[in-house]
């Protein structure tokens, strides 16, 4: 059977009035959680995700498009009327978007968000439809040599690229990489770092810390901080669609968005951030006449069209490394692989020979969930803009709450609740002193994988570390991750020569995941 | 003042709305328990290992059936994981809980060998022995062996140069590559084995060509062999599987041993008699059920039922087999 004939397979299971009410929960469950100030992505899908354990897996990954998809929208809006991102994907959106919105265009912003997400969303999905089985097909030939490398382009991308210094997001990279080596080793059956705590034995629940980082460190940080400001909320009406000539400023920033987002995405490095930036900065380029005056000023719509389509287009992308190669190049990517591997299901070039129905339903209700968030949130945006009017003492109360819940609901561990609040303060200490989360997050996921790829390398190849490089496909990938350290150290070497302020450090604090 | 109004109560309905997603959130995570009264209630049973593996399956396996005969009901499912299971064994050897029951099998007797365990199966109580898998032997199609002989003749030459994949250290696949090993004379102690966490990295690592061979469940390789991108070379046990009716056992090709990947269930220790009669009914009771029949076939099972003292005596023989191997291949010093 063809890719295609899968897929109608799947909107056949996807479509029936059960699934399609598991993935309308999720898209507003998502939108919901993600539409709340200071949470991205990444920390709603962890938030939501003992939800998901209530059902069967099939219905479960259908929620789940639902909420991963709802809650880039959700940030969107949450990033345009108030300017708090809730990840550095969406800090582009932010700036032209909070913008547009302080000159009164805020129901424009909101609609060239959110078609532009639809469109751009459309588009890599069936890109990721068509590329994915491809890629599985021919990921099946790749060693642990080849594992191995990947994974060190993935760390060395999520740490390197992004966040306000290179060295902070290393060490945070290391923070994960060693919790990430907690419990017993499962190729030698040994103890590591376990400090006697039985259910430390079982290696760090990978979605507590998410949680932990994320909600819990978030929440802390909103108390410590942020708690004497109310938040300056743009108010907006219905938002029904947009005018014609909006319509012909945003179309192509959505394509570009696509383009870019879309393979950069796919490709196991850097995730949703490096196309953002990259939209933003060639839409500004490209601006000419009205646009160009706009732009930094009183909000240009191309800057909200490109990098929100790059963002969406990035999420269906990173898709492809995770269902094809099992490699979480994004945090939000890095708590999706914890959930299928809490379902007992290991993405990887087999998944979609061994679970076809799972992969296709799951593919095919990314297209049924970005319909019916686009239904959803252009009529409903007003509804959006009042959530974030909820004071933050509630607001963070409730999270705190249902994050604690959550954890004890999963495994009823009472130990779970105390690694929560330990891993809590640390991340709350990593938003204080500037240290990027994602790195750390991707790296308590991926650690483990690189790790006994590259044990089994050396046990096939009896200890020659040469044959790290054994392979082309290795010798590439290795020498892109080199040269993303080099580049990285240039171009902000050359940012501090020019005294430009790097996209990265518009970044808040908030932002800091 | 009346827009004031009006906004003042949207606002406080989106308040409630946020509220009521979080409480969603928090309440649903337990999943389905607390039934009505039936035969047996509050029954836990421990998967030592993560969702999705054997023990995983084998428990929800047991719960469903056990549901859905009305022999018991309410049964929860909880995994613990770690290294071969033996995190769990230690769970319930420590336990007071008379309505425990953990899951187990030939991985964990490995398991208990590898990792050194301070607890033993002897500080737990034997109920019953439910199920097994065959392994099988596989090459990759386009390798140059088409025999087990062929097979057996190149590994014997080089031992160091021949990585094998399976399962975890110490489990079924590395004791059953040790018995085979040293019955056909290769030194146990040279074999290049290559550990995976769990059978699809094992696949992965034969499709890709970087080991030579690879051992795993019959269920778990047929697939590709039936695709024809593996080569069966033989199955393990007594009988040839159903599921690959034209592989050879071992010992139609002159090796001379059978092996099986069994599964079974014990509870803690010093449980009393009654409560030991009370279990061996119960597993007895769904052994014979037709949905238990129907679940051995959907998830490509062998029968391999056993209780009693009987079944005692097949762990403690199990326990000496796995012992030797794993001290031949140095992994027990």
């Amino acid at each position: 059977m063809n890719s295609v004939e899968l897929l109608l397979q799947g909107f056949q299971h996807a479509l029936s009035a059960q699934n399609l009410m598991f993935a309308l929960i999720g898209v507003v469950l998502g939108t919901l959680i993600g539409v709340l100030p200071g949470i991205g992505p990444a920390m709603t899908v962890a938030l939501l995700l003992p939800i998901t354990y209530s059902v069967d897996a099939s219905a479960a990954f259908i929620m789940f498009a639902g909420i991963y998809y709802g809650a880039m929208y959700g940030g969107s809006t949450t990033s345009i009327l108030l300017n708090t991102p809730g990840e550095t994907a969406s800090v582009m959106t932010a700036i032209e978007g909070n913008k547009m919105a302080k000159a009164g265009r805020a129901a424009q912003a909101l609609a060239t968000a959110a078609i532009g997400s639809f469109v751009a969303g459309t588009i890599a999905t069936a890109a990721l439809t068509l590329a994915a089985p491809q890629i599985a097909d021919w990921a099946v030939s790749l060693t642990s040599v080849d594992y191995f490398a990947l994974v060190v382009l993935a760390l060395v991308t999520v740490s390197a690229m992004l966040g306000s210094s290179p060295l902070r997001g290393f060490g945070s990279l290391l923070i994960g990489m060693f919790a990430g080596m907690i419990g017993i080793d499962s190729l030698s059956g040994q103890n590591r770092f376990t400090f006697g705590v039985d259910e430390l034995t079982t290696g760090l629940p990978v979605v507590v810390a998410a949680v932990a980082l994320f909600a819990v460190g978030e929440t802390l940080h909103v108390a410590a901080w942020l708690r004497q400001t109310p938040p300056k909320v743009i108010g907006v009406s219905t938002v029904w669609g947009l005018p014609k000539e909006d319509i012909k400023r945003s179309w192509k920033p959505w394509l570009r968005g696509t383009a870019l987002g879309f393979p950069i995405g796919a490709i196991p490095a850097g995730g949703a951030d490096v196309p953002t930036f990259l939209s933003y900065a060639i839409e500004r380029k490209l601006a000419k006449g009205k646009a160009k005056e706009e732009f930094g000023r009183t909000g240009a719509i191309e800057g909200v069209a490109g990098p929100e389509a790059a963002n969406n287009a990035a999420a269906a992308g990173v898709l492809v490394p995770l269902l094809t190669l099992g490699l979480a190049t994004s945090s939000t990517a890095a708590v999706m692989l914890a959930a299928f591997q809490s379902y007992g299901l290991r993405p990887g070039p087999l998944l979609f020979t061994s679970n076809p129905e799972l992969v296709w339903g799951l593919i095919a209700s990314l297209y049924i969930g970005n319909v019916l968030l686009l239904v959803l949130n252009l009529p409903l945006a007003s509804l959006w803009a009042k959530l974030l009017r909820v004071p933050r003492p509630f607001l963070y109360g409730g999270i705190l709450t249902c994050a604690s819940l959550g954890t004890y609901a999963v495994n009823q561990s009472p130990v779970h609740l105390v690694i929560l609040l330990v891993i809590g303060v640390l991340g709350f200490a990593m938003r204080r002193y500037g240290w990027p989360i994602a790195p750390a997050v991707v790296g308590l996921i991926l650690g483990p994988i690189g790790e006994e790829n590259l044990r089994q390398a050396m046990q096939i190849n009896q200890g020659d570390y040469s044959a790290l490089v054994s392979t082309t496909f290795a010798k590439i990938v290795l020498g892109l991750a080199l040269l993303a350290v080099v580049a990285s150290l240039v171009l902000r070497v050359r940012a501090r020569l020019k005294g430009k302020q790097t996209p990265e450090a518009l970044v808040g604090a908030g932002a800091g995941n | 003042m009346l827009p004031q109004l009006v906004r003042r109560r949207a606002t406080r309905a989106a308040a409630l709305l946020a509220a009521a997603a979080l409480l969603t959130g928090c309440g649903s995570g337990s999943g389905s328990n607390g039934g009505q009264a039936a035969p047996i209630t509050g029954l836990k049973i421990m998967a030592p290992a993560a969702p999705g593996g054997g023990y995983d399956q084998t428990s929800r396996a047991m719960q469903k059936d056990l549901q859905d005969t009305k022999i018991a009901s309410g049964v929860q499912v909880f995994n613990v994981e770690g290294a071969s299971g033996t995190n769990g064994l230690k769970q319930l050897a420590d336990s007071k809980d008379d309505n425990l029951l953990m899951t187990m099998g030939l991985i964990m007797v490995g398991g208990i060998q590898t990792t050194g365990s301070e607890k033993t199966l002897k500080d737990t109580t034997p109920i019953a022995r439910l199920l097994a898998e065959s392994e099988v032997l596989v090459v990759p199609a386009e390798s140059p062996w088409t025999t087990l002989e062929g097979f057996l003749e190149s590994w014997r030459q080089d031992p160091k140069n021949t990585p094998i994949a399976g399962g975890g250290a110490g489990g079924s696949e590395q004791i059953l590559l040790g018995l085979i090993a040293d019955q056909v004379g290769i030194d146990p102690g040279q074999i290049n084995y290559v550990a995976n966490s769990g059978g699809g990295k094992a696949l992965e690592k034969v499709l890709s060509g970087e080991v030579k061979a690879g051992l795993n469940g019959v269920s778990e390789f047929k697939e590709q062999i039936d695709a024809g991108k593996l080569r069966a070379l033989a199955v393990s046990g007594d009988n040839r599987s159903k599921l690959l009716p034209e592989v050879k056992t071992l010992k139609e090709q002159g090796v001379g041993l059978s092996f099986y990947n069994w599964r079974g269930v014990h509870a803690r220790p010093g449980l009393s008699d009654s409560d030991k009669q009370k279990f061996t009914d119960m597993l007895t009771r769904l052994h014979d059920s037709e949905a238990w029949k129907k679940t051995l076939v959907d998830n490509d099972w062998e029968d391999y039922f056993l209780t009693g003292a009987e079944y005692s005596s097949f762990v403690d023989s199990e326990n000496e087999r796995a012992r030797k191997v794993l001290t031949d291949i140095g992994l027990v010093k």
